[in-house]
């Protein structure tokens, strides 16, 4: 392989090493190679030692039009002179390949590839990075646009393995659909089902017990075993039923190595229907839990010590007489416990 | 951390609000994790209950509550969750409170949702490139439709809304469906179950609303 480069890369640059010049040194070898020939040079072991190259690289793949890649204007191509850095020539020998695709233009600037997979791809003069301010906010622009079309994919299933922006977008559009179908039918039988219930609080329960058990006892991870003795975190046993403080109690160990990220935010659920029943405790020494001390000691007082992390305006439930004052930070709680 | 509670990452999305491209993003939490935690359906599911209670009491008793009314409380309770921090949330909060066709009465004339094509399809492509970027963006413009709010968006920032919205979404399809659920067995069982039960949570859910 490198000796066909080589001949081609001579005229142009004549200084050029062979590993520079297989690294793409200047587009116009590349140009001149068929597409496989190019593909390959692409895929080189020792091309993608940067991923954000080989994800160019992957994206520039789409080489097919490469072959009519006849036109190689070497005169317009100023060919960059070897950069200092591997790095900088390998992207540019992605880039560039991506570029070399059907038609050349003799535009400086870089087209996107926000693009995905064009047939037509202006053809960078420049390499490595486009120093024209439009190229450079445009590809800004662009990948801003691929990172969150990258997000989007991987909430909507089965996007991933799509390719391309058309498809995946024809796909999430489907999502959207079918979810909103969705909430137009479950709405249609909470509809059917609402007069006849009395759907105060028993539905509260019921949810609660069928949909998160094991996701109310978040806080209590680092102390689950004390967790059990007490009672638990009967968010939702507040029914007073013994089924569900059991229930919690399997679920809280199961669901122990559940994320703690909103500590204060469980507490203050907690709380909430911590009311009816009077202990309080868990939510309590929840927030200590989460702080990693202070729990045993925590855990029977304290019923409605901390209340509220401020988030109680929200859902102002007032019952919980508010001793403590809302804490915002694991220290505050500590002391005042 | 979070004086609000609604969010996982209430304080880091606060920027979210000014309107500040540069800061949105990186404070943002991605919608998958935002949307998914317990909190958020805690919060949902309650609001939803509020929200469906005072839809039954606001239509009058004989009559059966209308679907539409349950979807509308349903997606003003999820876009209320969201806090406003979303563009379709806002737009949700907004449209139910002026209600739209108020507004556009008083302007005269009927309202029409002019569903028509005013520009048409332009299915001309100078290039074959050019057509797929057409159709990139006749998909955006539609996706565009489907979210509220969204009609007339850049595509960065449309795809931020509509990835939050999905989210969204999927938590409240799964809240509702576990609510029906739980409604129509709660109907289903005998319904002493159902008194005792209330009687406490009724407390409750009177003074937390």
């Amino acid at each position: 392989m490198e000796d066909e480069i080589q001949p081609l890369l001579n005229p142009t640059t004549a200084s050029a090493s062979p590993s520079v010049a297989t690294s793409g040194a200047s587009f116009t070898a590349l140009l001149g190679l068929p597409p496989n020939r190019a593909v390959e040079l692409l895929h080189e072991p020792t091309f993608p030692s940067d991923p954000a190259l080989v994800d160019r690289a992957a994206r520039f793949s789409v080489f097919a039009a490469a072959a009519a890649a006849s036109s190689a204007p070497s005169p317009e191509v100023s060919p960059p002179p070897p950069p200092p850095e591997t790095a900088k020539k390998r992207k540019d020998g992605a880039s560039t390949n991506g570029k070399a695709k059907v038609k050349k233009g003799k535009h400086a600037e870089e087209d996107t590839d926000g693009e995905n997979k064009l047939p037509y791809v202006h053809v960078r003069a420049r390499r490595g990075q486009a120093t024209d301010s439009h190229s450079l906010a445009e590809r800004a622009r662009r990948e801003k646009i691929n990172a969150r079309m990258k997000l989007l994919q991987e909430l909507v299933p089965g996007c991933s393995k799509i390719s391309g922006t058309a498809l995946v977008l024809d796909e999430i559009i489907n999502h959207v659909q079918y979810l909103q179908r969705q909430v137009e039918y479950l709405s249609m039988r909470l509809a059917a089902v609402n007069p006849r219930i009395d759907f105060s609080g028993l539905d509260t329960f019921l949810s609660a017990t069928t949909m998160e058990c094991g996701r109310l006892t978040i806080g209590n991870a680092k102390v689950g075993t004390e967790l059990d003795q007490q009672q638990q975190q009967p968010v939702w046993s507040e029914v007073g039923v013994s089924d569900s403080d059991q229930m919690n109690s399997t679920t809280n160990s199961k669901r122990l190595q559940i994320q703690l990220q909103q500590n204060q935010l469980q507490q203050f659920w907690h709380v909430d229907f911590l009311n009816t029943q009077n202990h309080l405790q868990p939510s309590v020494w929840e927030r200590d839990t989460v702080m990693g001390s202070t729990a045993p000691h925590v855990q029977r007082e304290e019923q409605h010590s901390f209340v509220g992390p401020g988030a109680v305006p929200l859902l102002s439930f007032d019952r919980v007489n508010p001793v403590a004052p809302p804490i915002q930070s694991n220290q505050q709680l500590k002391m005042e416990l | 951390m979070a004086s609000v509670p609604s969010s996982s990452s209430s304080s880091p999305s606060q920027p979210k609000t000014r309107k500040k491209p540069g800061q949105n993003s990186s404070p943002a939490p991605p919608p998958q994790t935002k949307w998914r935690t317990g909190t958020q359906e805690r919060l949902y599911s309650r609001r939803l209950v509020d929200a469906l209670r005072a839809t039954r009491d606001r239509t009058q008793v004989q009559e059966s509550v209308g679907s539409r009314a349950v979807k509308e409380a349903a997606d003003s309770a999820l876009a209320l969750t969201a806090r406003g921090q979303s563009r379709w949330s806002r737009a949700i909060l907004f449209g139910r409170n002026s209600c739209r066709r108020k507004l556009l009465v008083k302007a005269g004339g009927k309202i029409r949702r002019h569903r028509r094509k005013q520009h048409g399809v332009p299915p001309v492509a100078a290039e074959p490139g050019v057509l797929k970027e057409q159709k990139v963006k006749e998909r955006l413009r539609k996706l565009g439709r489907l979210v509220p709010g969204c009609r007339k968006l850049p595509a960065a920032t449309l795809l931020e809304e509509a990835a939050d919205y999905v989210a969204a979404l999927e938590l409240q399809v799964r809240t509702m469906r576990a609510l029906a659920d739980a409604l129509s067995a709660a109907t289903v069982s005998a319904p002493e179950e159902e008194e005792t039960a209330a009687v406490d949570p009724m407390a409750i859910a009177e003074q937390g609303s």
